[in-house]
């Protein structure tokens, strides 16, 4: 499928969490020291759940929670290759000025306010051991990361009724189904579309 | 040694603090205010950052030491967080602490902050009674764990899988319109409201998660529901009734950690629930953990309120209690852990 814009782009659903961490765990066997991936979607469609695929993926041993209070957690983990790697986690939630949307404000508050944690170098230029897997962060990324693979979540507004079994019936609910977008950006990961579209889709 | 002197240094997320303890008394505690640097910038974040704890690191630990009436040829020792927080902000704190450590020819400990959360709570409560149990809940962390001994055997009980409870209210304050920091916000909102008006799930509590995960916590499906909920509410243009959701919320996510937290205590037949962290003063967690506990039997420890958030006491008081058990300094070189492990209390 290709966007508007001429660039590749991959959609797949996602109908639970465990699928969402598959998909995760799926785009880990592809990533290579040096990717930036700039993972979007509103408050709870999953973004952090698809971290936890990514990093179980990567082989990494600890947890992967959400790291919005620290706003970025270094894990170290490996390539399919066994290449030893850092993934940085970075959740850009709390960065960016109140008035605009979470992570977002105008490019100089963004860039002074990476700077000044000292993240600004991490997605400019990743060395090559490193990954950088960014929440909320897709307008700053943009700015900085020349080469990247966005992934943005989409969760429908109303949820279908759920009688999970462990939550009866009229219980608020956060499960249903979700779509992952997948898009390239820069020749990097360009050419590894069709190798993604095989993983995520199999 | 008899009362060990340390000084605490803690810079792991927004505050920048020192203080001294002289065995289990607290001298001087000195927390740098970010919620003025707040307002100024009108941003969220700011304070966050290392240069920002940079600028303060001096002005805090001098203040320390002259409110102590110290200098640092006085300590026996210096304690220092070294993780879990964000890497640029505990670069700070360990390197301006070994910087100290090495001009004065003190040990220095890198230590865990969240055990810190738990070592505080004896300068008000004196020390731990044999298999205490803790739970450290805040907008960074939701964990529980058995205290065999704070200077060397901390376990993990349980922890949260996804978001910290003090991020779901953060998260779910922004969505209702309540200015940063929104836990405040939702807890006045919630004492207006009613608990059983809207069905807030709680994630593994019962069925096969719930056996799979009895002390671990989720939050992020809670912090899901609502923001959909409230989502839909708007997009049908209907009324929100901002009280009964925050009444719902609080009353969902107090008896998830206090159900968890006193089952807990059974599991290890400890009769002293120990309580920590910034979420603690949440009035509803209060009310439930005391409630939980009267009704089985278990006391539960809940320190005054700046005890509970980020401060150096937590630190120097761990710092004591490492002096105390002999436990070798961390060595010079030592990294920082911005994913430090619970289990893992000195560097």
């Amino acid at each position: 499928m290709i966007g508007e814009d001429g660039t590749s782009v991959i959609r797949v659903l996602a109908p639970t969490a465990e699928d969402m961490r598959r998909i995760g765990s799926r785009l880990a066997s592809l990533v290579r020291g040096g990717d930036v991936i700039v993972l979007s979607g509103p408050l709870g469609a999953g973004k952090t759940t698809f971290a936890q695929g990514f990093g179980r993926g990567l082989h990494i041993a600890g947890p992967i929670v959400s790291p919005t209070f620290t706003i970025a957690r270094e894990l170290v983990g490996r390539s399919s290759g066994g290449a030893p790697l850092r993934l940085v986690h970075v959740d850009a939630y709390r960065l960016g000025t109140l008035g605009f949307e979470p992570g977002q404000a105008s490019a100089d508050t963004l860039l002074d306010q990476l700077e000044s944690l000292g993240l600004d170098e991490e997605l400019d230029d990743p060395d090559e051991h490193t990954i950088v897997l960014m929440e909320w962060g897709s307008q700053m990324a943009a700015v900085l990361a020349s080469a990247r693979l966005e992934v943005s979540i989409e969760r429908p507004l109303e949820p279908k009724p759920v009688r999970g079994k462990d939550e009866g019936c009229g219980v608020l609910s956060g499960d249903g189904p979700r779509t992952v977008v997948f898009r390239a950006v820069g020749p990097a990961w360009t050419q590894r579309m069709d190798d993604l579209r095989k993983a995520v889709e199999a | 040694m008899s009362e060990p002197v340390v000084l605490g240094i803690e810079s792991t997320c927004d505050e920048t603090a020192a203080a001294v303890v002289r065995g289990r008394s607290l001298v001087s505690n000195v927390v740098a205010s970010s919620m003025d640097e707040h307002a100024r910038y009108g941003g969220v974040i700011p304070e966050i950052a290392s240069r920002a704890h940079a600028e303060a690191f001096i002005p805090v630990v001098s203040k320390a030491l002259a409110d102590a009436g110290m200098t640092l040829a006085d300590l026996d020792a210096i304690a220092v967080s070294a993780g879990p927080g964000l890497a640029g902000c505990l670069a700070v704190g360990v390197s301006g602490a070994k910087a100290l450590a090495l001009a004065c020819g003190k040990p220095l400990y890198g230590v865990n902050h969240v055990i810190g959360h738990i070592a505080v709570t004896q300068l008000q409560f004196g020390p731990f009674p044999p298999d205490t149990l803790a739970l450290i809940v805040s907008g960074g962390h939701t964990s529980l764990l058995h205290v065999k001994d704070v200077a060397r055997k901390v376990d993990v009980v349980g922890s949260t899988l996804d978001d910290a409870a003090g991020e779901c209210f953060d998260k779910i304050a922004r969505i209702l319109g309540f200015p940063y920091p929104g836990g405040p916000h939702i807890d006045r909102h919630a004492q207006a409201g009613d608990p059983m008006a809207i069905s807030v799930p709680q994630a593994l509590t019962n069925g096969r998660s719930g056996a799979r995960h009895p002390y671990d916590f989720s939050f992020s499906g809670v912090k899901t529901a609502v923001a959909r909920w409230v989502e839909t509410q708007h997009a049908q243009g209907g009324e929100i009734p901002v009280d009964d959701i925050c009444a719902s919320l609080a009353e969902s996510v107090a008896a998830v950690l206090s159900r968890k937290a006193i089952a807990a205590c059974e599991r290890y037949d400890s009769r002293t629930l120990i309580v920590g962290g910034g979420f603690t003063a949440n009035s509803q967690l209060r009310a439930k953990l005391l409630e939980e506990g009267g009704e089985h039997g278990v006391h539960v420890r809940i320190p005054e309120r700046s005890l509970c958030t980020d401060n150096g006491a937590m630190v120097a008081m761990l710092g004591v209690n490492l002096v105390e058990a002999g436990v070798r300094p961390s060595a010079g070189d030592f990294p920082i852990d911005s994913a430090m492990p619970m289990s893992k209390i000195v560097m």
